[in-house]
């Protein structure tokens, strides 16, 4: 959005297109699907027929250029964790990131004495919402993405900040 | 004949002919890119439902936080085209930069430009080509430069394996599809769209209507040669290795984001609508109604035209979900082992078939 | 147990040792049919012991020039192995395992493959072992045979801070991985490895992470490797 991002005072016309721009941005989230570990059967097991990630409008894609959300489902070593950094690098903007279980939220089970487990995914990138479990069901995994949609609707992409 | 109507129509097309053929021109593309961006919209919306469908799931359901994507989802594909356009544009360092950007625009222009040949109507071409079907199958080639500049430029080793295969396969395919063609044109003995769905009227044996598919056992089999060699054109599974994810990401396209990628996706539904009514008018009669005498005006022409057309992107869509993907040599091998021994066969067969009974 | 469950399994356990077995399959109750089961299979542990003592005796009386009991395999192998490659066995108890000292290890490897009466053709597993802060790090190879259907242990010692041990890699070809991960883990040098290096953990990782006395790093490229640590607080 480059030179119309937050450029212009906030009134209604304004108002109206932020709220336009966050309801096609969180209507068609397209997830990357960043499978690593145990979370990932949780993650397909969401996307398949029983709960079904389709009908919120996340359509998976393999490409990071081509995905907005990246949900990183597993658990990450420091080897993987240099690698993550640069897949989020990849992304275009807008983009969230979803911290799915507890693995990727704080260390896991491996939180103690994991000597090469990266203790939240947070450490390297930028989290929007975190779900908690272990690993999380599919019912659970929906939930943290709605509350990602909540946050993509309370932003104001075109609005100019205030100081 | 649209194009000469409107000149014809155009208040100065007498003095300044140049510049009326040009508004015409512009009027027809512009049309027809409506037509494209509303028929992809539809197609996105239909691959999504139907493909959930099939697997037992529901697809978008315009279920999510406030106002969603109404009912059924409907809206789903307009927030999906907004949304890519509201992406940020990344052009990698390293890249081509003159080849990456020109890549969706030389693939879409590849199906673009073949909508001009093709006959919705009694009375409605953009230009009734008296080598149409000739020229559709010419300009289609196009696409495979558009792939190979996605591969190249995007500076990605596995893009470029993407590309490479992507073009093998496609220009491939060609043959088959184009030596079935072969067999239309061979009965029909005119090049032009509106002269083959001419050559199709009426019935052979009273109920069955005169389409080429029932005329002959040998064209009953082009036209599954011409049908599957279309799927392989348009890299729709089972033939999507280009673009597989497990293989390759996502192939040539792996470094598109944005509304570039959206270029590609709009290009590939373009372009199996175009297979789709090159295959309505060889071999299922085109604008004909099935009944022969009845439903017969221009309005029904139309219908019955998308209808068909139509029906064979819902087979399209349909193979992605039944049949597995497959190999890159299984693939070549098919082609060139199967299908054009077959094609060949099938013109000398056509060819004896009119000889001795036709 | 009640006296009555005692009873009914005793007389159970007596008709099925005469061979017939429907008293036992009849007991509703799954717990008392399971240890009625339990109680048969125990008799008839004691009726073969039983049997056993009371053949050896006669058979003992009546030969003298009998062959000496069967050699078990470790003892066959470790035989073989003393044979053709003197002072290579690091120990006399082969029971469980063969203690070798490594110097001729890869030839003894070959010899274990090709000679037709052991046939070791795959290499099951390679362990790493830390005997403890003070003492010798330890190599452990499974071998099994798939013709003769027989598995063996072999284990070798090495020094704690020059740890070196012929590598195996030519002979199993399984060996490339395994043995990269006990590098990897323990810091064992195999020589003759075509590739030695970590194969788990990335290339430039400071430690031995299973020796027992690993250190973990405090950062790695930046990233803070610890969630928690004596001291803070």
């Amino acid at each position: 959005m480059g030179l119309l991002e937050n450029r212009f005072k906030d009134n209604v016309v304004v108002a109206s297109l932020d709220k336009f721009i966050n309801w096609a941005r969180s209507t068609s989230p397209w997830f990357f699907q960043f499978g690593l570990a145990c979370c990932a059967i949780e993650m397909m097991a969401t996307a398949a027929s029983r709960h079904d990630l389709m009908r919120i409008g996340m359509i998976p894609r393999s490409s990071p250029r081509q995905a907005d959300v990246m949900i990183v489902a597993g658990t990450v070593t420091l080897k993987m964790a240099l690698r993550i950094k640069k897949l989020y690098e990849q992304m275009a903007d807008p983009k969230y990131v979803i911290a799915m279980g507890s693995c990727a939220t704080s260390g896991g089970p491996y939180w103690q004495h994991g000597y090469h487990v990266l203790k939240g995914v947070d450490l390297v990138i930028p989290v929007d919402v975190y779900i908690p479990g272990c690993p999380p069901r599919p019912e659970a995994l929906i939930e943290g993405l709605l509350k990602l949609q909540e946050k993509i609707q309370t932003e104001r992409p075109l609005t100019k900040k205030i100081a | 004949m649209t194009i000469d109507q409107l000149m014809n129509w155009i208040p100065f097309g007498a003095d300044w002919p140049a510049l009326a053929f040009f508004a015409a021109v512009l009027v027809c593309a512009l049309t027809v890119f409506l037509f494209i961006a509303v028929y992809a919209l539809m197609a996105i919306y239909g691959e999504v439902k139907i493909s959930s469908f099939m697997q037992d799931k529901v697809g978008p359901m315009g279920q999510g936080v406030g106002f969603h994507a109404g009912k059924w989802g409907l809206l789903q594909p307009v927030a999906d085209a907004v949304k890519l356009i509201l992406k940020e544009d990344i052009i990698p360092t390293l890249a081509d930069k003159k080849l990456f950007i020109m890549a969706p625009f030389v693939v879409f222009i590849g199906a673009f430009i073949s909508f001009a040949a093709l006959p919705f109507n009694q009375h409605t071409v953009v230009s009734d080509l008296n080598i149409g079907i000739f020229y559709i199958l010419a300009v289609g080639s196009l696409s495979v430069i558009g792939i190979i500049l996605a591969g190249w430029g995007s500076n990605n080793k596995w893009s470029l394996y993407g590309g490479m295969r992507s073009a093998a396969q496609i220009v491939s395919y060609e043959i088959p599809a184009a030596l079935s063609i072969i067999t239309v044109i061979m009965l029909t003995g005119t090049l032009s769209m509106q002269g083959i769905i001419e050559f199709q009227k009426g019935t052979i044996w009273v109920i069955l209507p005169n389409w080429i598919i029932f005329n002959n056992p040998f064209s009953f089999i082009a036209f599954f040669i011409f049908f599957i060699s279309g799927v392989a054109e348009c890299n729709r599974t089972p033939f999507d290795i280009p673009e597989a994810e497990s293989e390759l990401v996502a192939g040539a396209f792996t470094e598109y984001s944005g509304m570039r990628y959206a270029f590609f996706f709009l290009s590939e539904y373009a372009e199996m609508f175009v297979i789709s009514a090159v295959a309505t008018t060889a071999f299922l009669g085109g604008w004909n109604s099935p009944i022969s005498g009845f439903f017969d005006g221009p309005g029904w022409g139309l219908f019955w035209f998308m209808g068909k057309s139509l029906f064979l992107v819902f087979v399209m869509l349909w193979f992605r979900w039944t049949f597995p993907r497959l190999r890159v040599d299984q693939l070549m091998s098919i082609c060139w082992k199967v299908f054009l021994p077959f094609a060949l066969v099938n013109i000398f067969g056509v060819a004896i078939w009119s000889l001795i009974i036709g | 147990m009640s006296d009555e469950q005692t009873k009914l399994i005793q007389e159970a356990v007596a008709k099925a040792l005469a061979g017939n077995m429907d008293m036992i399959n009849n007991i509703e109750d799954r717990v008392t049919r399971s240890k009625a089961k339990a109680a048969l299979v125990k008799a008839k542990r004691e009726a073969k012991k039983g049997a056993a003592t009371s053949e050896e005796t006669p058979s003992e009386e009546i030969v003298q020039a009998e062959s000496p009991p069967e050699k078990s395999l470790n003892q066959k192998v470790a035989e073989a192995i003393e044979k053709k490659f003197p002072a290579s066995l690091a120990g006399d108890d082969v029971d469980g395992h063969i203690q070798l000292t490594g110097a001729n290890w890869f030839e003894i490897a070959h010899y274990l493959k090709d000679n037709p009466d052991f046939l070791f053709d795959s290499l099951q597993c390679v362990t790493g072992f830390d005997l403890g802060i003070e003492n010798d790090l330890e190599v452990r190879y499974n071998l099994h045979s798939m013709t003769h259907n027989h598995t063996i242990e072999i284990r070798i010692q090495t020094d704690r801070k020059n740890p070196k041990i012929p590598s195996v890699e030519q002979v199993w070809r399984i060996g490339d991985w395994f043995e990269r991960e006990t590098y990897d883990m323990y810091g064992i040098i195999f020589e003759g490895h075509r590739n030695m290096t970590r194969i788990l953990l990335p290339d430039d990782w400071e430690g031995w992470p299973l020796r027992k006395d690993y250190e973990t790093q405090e950062t790695y490229h930046g990233i803070v490797v610890q969630k928690v640590k004596d001291g803070w607080e």
